[in-house]
């Protein structure tokens, strides 16, 4: 972020070019090795994705009469065994979308349009002053205090609330 | 014995297929949840439903040592489109500038109020004082170094006017800092994964947690249940869970977009992950005899759905053991773990990735155009997150059964990317 950027409060300045000027983007903060590091090894990573695929690109050598790799064709069961393999895999899959679909349709005709909280709640202001330990008068005082100082026990509890006032401070009109 | 080599052989493959299932529940129910909730809006963040009243709303943003971030913060603060609000800016016994920089703004903006905690009390704390000096029913609660969309919380608004048996919703939040790999990385983490698994949460019916970064509550519903705990390590996996199983509704907003900074360094990386696990088990464990109700049943998928994936977790764990030992000593046949590379199921994993990147693509690129551009990136996340949940909940989980009940959890800075260093 620039410095300029930092100070400006005018609200249209902020939203031009929003939300890409909130992206952070700085690969010029990374040194050249760092930058080229990340690249190679993520373009490395890249190639070993496509080694899970071997047993695919064995096929397909295969079947263009490359025999390498054969280790894939005898020791995993060959294509017989991939779909071996896609039988519980689909089989897993349906299960597995079966039962969200059953339970999200249960859920839907269960609760969709059952609503035990027709009563729009709100907060009791009596339950909260005993939660907090608090006085009415003081409670009041929260809710309107601009600036309030809160200090503690040991062991957590609210010792005192204070309203304070705004220290002074040259950028306060801004 | 033949049962054992059979129960064996079905746990090396729930190891695999675990993963490759999941990935596929999302989907179908992210894909559900975008027919069914998010296409009729369109992709226009900037146009949400008009409300039939325009209630009062407290953003409430906790802070502890925020000096660099929390100005931008509430600069966007004030640029809500919404009329009635107020910004309840809570430090939490910051020690560097952060104190003088809120009176600073209080100053200055007439929506600002700042609340000073004479010592550090944690998030949940500084949450549960900003609510009890709120004015107003709804509240947002942000994180302080978010930068919230200007139509959010209209977003969020409408969900709890419209039922009045919504007390959360959770925002979408996105990644800003982008500089590094890491950074790129969990940028796709958010939409591939946290956007897929939350919108296919809410077809289960409940959801896992808020986002701790930008979630809306009724604060009747918090009331109900006694505010934030203050000993949990993710106070927001807990209100989400102590929310639910008091029968109140969780909605996730795509719609209302929040951006955030994430950890771009392996350590920093690392105790966000460790702490996102622990507090998972801690919420795990607190609730455990809770859940064993019918009339809770809503929140069984979600419970399955954790304790499945520890399970996991330690299983594959079991699986390296196996294997780096095996190179060590000899195993008995069938414990015997040849290779870690999974074959044919590492095919189905390759393609299932892509497609799930892919389906992330079409229903989450409408809030962050150039998401297209992490894509090459992306690569890493699969193998990065599953290793990173391992390792997680490995060290997590026991330290949340150790951690002692009832003591505080307190907060520190956490990493903020490349660029504030």
């Amino acid at each position: 972020m620039t410095e300029q950027e930092h100070v400006s409060n005018n609200p249209d300045d902020l939203l031009e070019n929003y939300p890409e000027n909130l992206i952070i983007d700085r690969p010029d903060l990374k040194s050249m090795p760092f930058l080229l590091g990340e690249q190679l090894l993520t373009l490395i990573f890249w190639g070993f994705w496509f080694y899970l695929w071997l047993p695919l690109i064995s096929i397909l050598a295969w079947a263009f009469g490359f025999h390498i790799l054969y280790s894939h064709i005898v020791a995993l069961g060959g294509f017989e065994g991939f779909l071996k393999q896609l039988h519980v895999f689909f089989g897993g899959i349906f299960f597995a979308s079966g039962i969200l679909a059953l339970w999200s349709l249960y859920n839907l005709k269960r609760y969709g349009a059952y609503n035990r909280r027709t009563e729009v709640f709100t907060t009791d202001h009596e339950a909260l002053e005993k939660f907090f330990s608090l006085s009415s008068d003081q409670l009041r005082t929260m809710h309107q205090a601009k600036r309030l100082t809160v200090s503690f026990s040991e062991d957590g509890s609210i010792t005192g609330v204070l309203v304070t006032t705004i220290p002074a401070h040259r950028d306060n009109k801004g | 014995m033949e049962w054992l080599s059979e129960a064996i052989s079905a746990f090396f493959g729930f190891t695999y297929y675990y993963p490759l299932f999941m990935a596929y529940l999302w989907m179908s129910g992210a894909w559900i949840y975008f027919l069914r909730w998010e296409k009729p809006f369109g992709d226009q963040v900037s146009r949400p439903p008009e409300l039939a009243a325009y209630p009062g709303v407290s953003i409430l943003v906790p802070c502890h040592n925020e000096a660099e971030n929390i100005e931008e913060t509430v600069r966007w603060l004030n640029l809500q489109r919404y009329d009635d609000y107020e910004i309840l800016v809570v430090n939490d016994g910051s020690t560097d500038t952060t104190g003088e920089i809120l009176d600073r703004l209080a100053g200055r903006y007439e929506r600002v109020r700042a609340i000073h905690l004479k010592s550090n009390q944690g998030k949940a704390c500084a949450l549960t004082v900003g609510a009890m000096a709120a004015r107003n029913e709804f509240l947002i609660c942000i994180d302080g170094d978010v930068v919230l969309d200007p139509w959010a919380s209209r977003w969020m608004v409408w969900h709890l006017t419209t039922s009045a048996r919504v007390g959360g919703v959770t925002g979408n939040p996105r990644i800003r800092n982008r500089s590094t790999l890491l950074g790129k990385v969990q940028v796709g983490e958010f939409s591939s994964i946290i956007g897929l698994i939350k919108r296919a949460q809410r077809i289960y019916g409940r959801v896992f947690t808020v986002s701790g970064a930008v979630a809306a509550f009724r604060r009747s519903a918090l009331q109900e249940v006694g505010f934030w705990a203050t000993d949990m390590v993710t106070e927001d996996i807990d209100i989400s869970w102590k929310l639910q199983l008091h029968f109140w509704d969780i909605r996730y907003e795509p719609h209302a977009i929040c951006w955030l900074l994430m950890p771009e360094t392996f350590k920093g990386l690392w105790k966000q992950r460790l702490r996102w696990a622990q507090g998972g088990a801690e919420v795990f464990l607190k609730n455990f005899y809770r859940i064993w109700d019918w009339k809770r049943r809503r929140m069984f998928m979600v419970f399955v759905e954790y304790c499945i994936s520890v399970v996991w977790a330690y299983s594959m764990l079991a699986i390296t053991l196996l294997w780096a030992l095996g190179k060590v000593v000899t195993l008995p046949p069938l414990l015997q773990v040849r290779t870690l590379l999974p074959g044919w199921t590492g095919l189905l994993l390759g393609i299932t990735c892509l497609i799930q990147f892919a389906v992330s693509m079409v229903i989450d690129a409408r809030y962050d155009r150039r998401f297209g551009k992490t894509y090459f990136w992306i690569i890493w996340y699969p193998v990065a997150f599953w290793l990173i949940n391992i390792f997680t909940i490995a060290v997590g989980f026991p330290r949340a059964v150790m951690k002692p009940r009832g003591k505080r959890a307190l907060w520190k800075s956490p990493d903020r990317g490349l660029h504030k260093k």
